[in-house]
């Protein structure tokens, strides 16, 4: 209200040519508008300058929001990624551990922080040679908004 | 009217500096973020790099097995068996084969393979210390579990088995046996008493037939092919070795032309049933530590040393064979250092004579090609009391050593057979190989000058 009313003042005084130092012979006239007084050397910031302002830290901060989130995003899928590399590794080192006679393809899927990693082994024997035993392991998992991402690791098993 | 709007002259904005400082930090925040996802890409990626360049590695190292496998002979020096071949998914691996020096027993075929895998330009080296497996390592080998007539033959209630067993055939159990060793068969399936078909190791107790594996039993394993000949011992016979072509007789332990004298170390020979002179050998002046004969060997008496005797025929045993190290049951001391090996393409043989009525002891590895370790006449005459065997027997098809009747043996031996730990770290000179790499360690590092 007080705010209101002091904008309103200086538009008055600007229209009605009143000069300063009038308004403030007025103002000690009148204790009542003693909380004015302050006013002469304040350094203010116009309407205009709020609204730019504000304007302009709308478009930032979106824009940040944006780009943190995105950011983000990224991180979660690179740590996405990390887990789905360890878990290629257990599985090859799972299946290696087998007799010879005993390794086969197999898949499971694994949930970790409410992301699903689906675990596939592919055994192909004799590839690349007789007696050889080539092993891949495919981890797949949803990213958002990339879709499905892959992580791969092969070996041999002789 | 027009509204004018002015500013005073002393009077200055400070949302806009304000504003354009908050943008200006946010900018440098926005950057670092985008500089630190970026590296965690890059970082992520390098992570799965070295995987794949462990697993390359790895893989690796199984293509040059099996290349080591294929060999003719094992090398002889150094090799490079793979250099940068383009892996399976991306990536380059190298392979080299070093001899491995370490190893005491030069006939022990050791190597270093060295393994580096290469993914994105992250490397992973893992060296792998290997060795050529001898047939020597087993303490029981069989390509049938059969007799030679083909009747199955079966590990009863109170056999021992206190070393490694491989058979390329199927073992029969009855009763409980007990197997102290690690037990492989190449055939998918055991057979305990009254046909019961064993396929899977859980399948056990059944029908009173409960086999006590140690070390435990696998089925399926690859076949291990046994040599058919001794072309390799009788060149290494004629070459550095001795090599004689008659029928020989071989005394160990004694030296002099015409009576006996002890003489550890040495050995003398002559042709079988003749009243030539015998020659005297000295064991440790043989480049090659082999004694090939072109046909049958008498062998008897002490070995001081390591020697391998090879036969192109039968090696019959016509009295004790024994270490000068080893304890009167025949087993060796500790400290003991004499080792020896029996090959013959036919058959190992304990004769039926004098020298053999009352027990026998024979210290060393015994392998007979086609077809088995035998004890003549092993179903005539009176019990000879027990046949003592310190080392492993290695056969086409398990021989006969006696005949039991209620649990008693009526004719030939009473088997007692024990396994030779030291194998498992020396072999008899140039004993055949398996032609199978054994692992021995293994080791990741950065580093291939340091040691392994």
């Amino acid at each position: 209200m007080t705010l209101f009313k002091m904008t309103l003042d200086r538009l008055t005084r600007r229209q009605t040519g009143v000069t300063n130092s009038e308004v403030m012979h007025d103002r000690q006239s009148k204790p009542s508008s003693r909380w004015f007084s302050g006013l002469a050397g304040q350094r203010g910031a116009s309407l205009v300058e709020i609204v730019v302002a504000t304007f302009i830290l709308s478009i930032v901060a979106i824009g940040m929001a944006e780009f943190f989130a995105g950011g983000r995003l990224a991180f979660d899928q690179e740590e996405q990624k990390r887990v789905g590399t360890l878990l290629a590794q257990e599985a090859l080192e799972r299946t290696t551990a087998l007799p010879y006679v005993n390794i086969a393809s197999w898949s499971e899927t694994r949930t970790i922080a409410n992301v699903d990693y689906s675990i596939a082994v592919t055994a192909t024997e004799n590839l690349p040679q007789p007696d050889i035993i080539t092993l891949q392991c495919d981890v797949t998992w949803g990213a958002v908004p990339t879709g499905t991402r892959t992580a791969t690791l092969v070996t041999f098993v002789y | 009217m027009k509204m004018k709007i002015r500013t005073k002259s002393n009077q200055a904005g400070y949302v806009l500096p304000v504003v354009t400082i908050f943008i200006f930090t946010m900018g440098i925040v926005g950057a670092a973020f985008f500089s630190m996802a970026g590296h965690e890409t890059l970082a992520s990626q390098a992570t799965l790099n070295s995987h794949r360049a462990f697993w390359l590695a790895e893989g690796s190292k199984a293509l040059a097995m099996l290349y080591l496998s294929e060999l003719y002979s094992p090398p002889t020096s150094d090799i490079t068996i793979f250099n940068n071949v383009a892996g399976p998914d991306g990536g380059t691996y190298t392979v080299t084969c070093a001899v491995d020096t370490s190893v005491v027993w030069d006939a022990e075929k050791g190597f270093v393979l060295d393994c580096v895998g290469n993914v994105g330009g992250v490397e992973r080296r893992v060296r792998q210390r290997v060795r050529m497996t001898s047939f020597s390592l087993y303490a029981m080998f069989t390509n049938q579990e059969k007799t030679e007539g083909g009747y199955t033959i079966w590990h009863f209630t109170g056999g021992v088995v206190d070393g490694p067993l491989h058979s390329n055939g199927s073992l029969s159990i009855y009763g409980t046996p007990s197997f102290l060793g690690p037990v492989t068969s190449a055939s998918d399936h055991m057979t305990g008493y009254r046909n019961y078909w064993i396929d899977e190791m859980s399948d056990w107790p059944v029908a009173g037939n409960n086999p006590y594996f140690a070390e435990g039993a696998e089925l399926n394993v690859d076949v291990i092919p046994m040599p058919s000949e001794t072309v390799d011992l009788k060149n290494l016979g004629q070459y550095g070795g001795v090599y004689t072509a008659p029928t020989t007789n071989v005394q160990l332990g004694v030296r002099g032309i015409d009576s006996p004298v002890t003489a550890p170390g040495w050995f003398r020979y002559r042709e079988h049933n003749t009243s030539d002179d015998w020659t005297s050998v000295n064991i440790s002046g043989m480049s090659n530590k082999v004694f090939y004969c072109n046909d049958k060997v008498y062998l008897e008496g002490v070995l001081d040393g390591e020697l391998t005797i090879s036969s192109r025929q039968s090696i019959c045993i016509v009295d004790d064979v024994t270490y000068a190290g080893s304890d009167s049951s025949g087993q060796p001391l500790v400290g003991c250092d004499d080792l020896l090996g029996l090959v013959a393409e036919d058959d190992i043989v304990f004769v039926d004579n004098s020298a053999n009525q009352n027990d026998l002891i024979v210290n060393g590895v015994l392998m007979a090609l086609d077809t088995s370790i035998k004890v003549q006449n092993y179903d005539e005459g009176s019990p000879r009391g027990t046949l003592t065997i310190w080392g492993g027997l290695i056969q086409q098809v398990r021989g006969a050593v006696g005949q039991a009747s209620d649990g008693y043996i009526i004719h030939g031996y009473q088997k007692e057979y024990h396994y030779d730990h030291r194998v498992t770290a020396r072999t008899p000179p140039y004993f055949p190989q398996t032609g199978i790499y054994e692992e021995l360690a293994w080791e990741e590092t950065w580093d291939a000058t340091y040691p392994f």
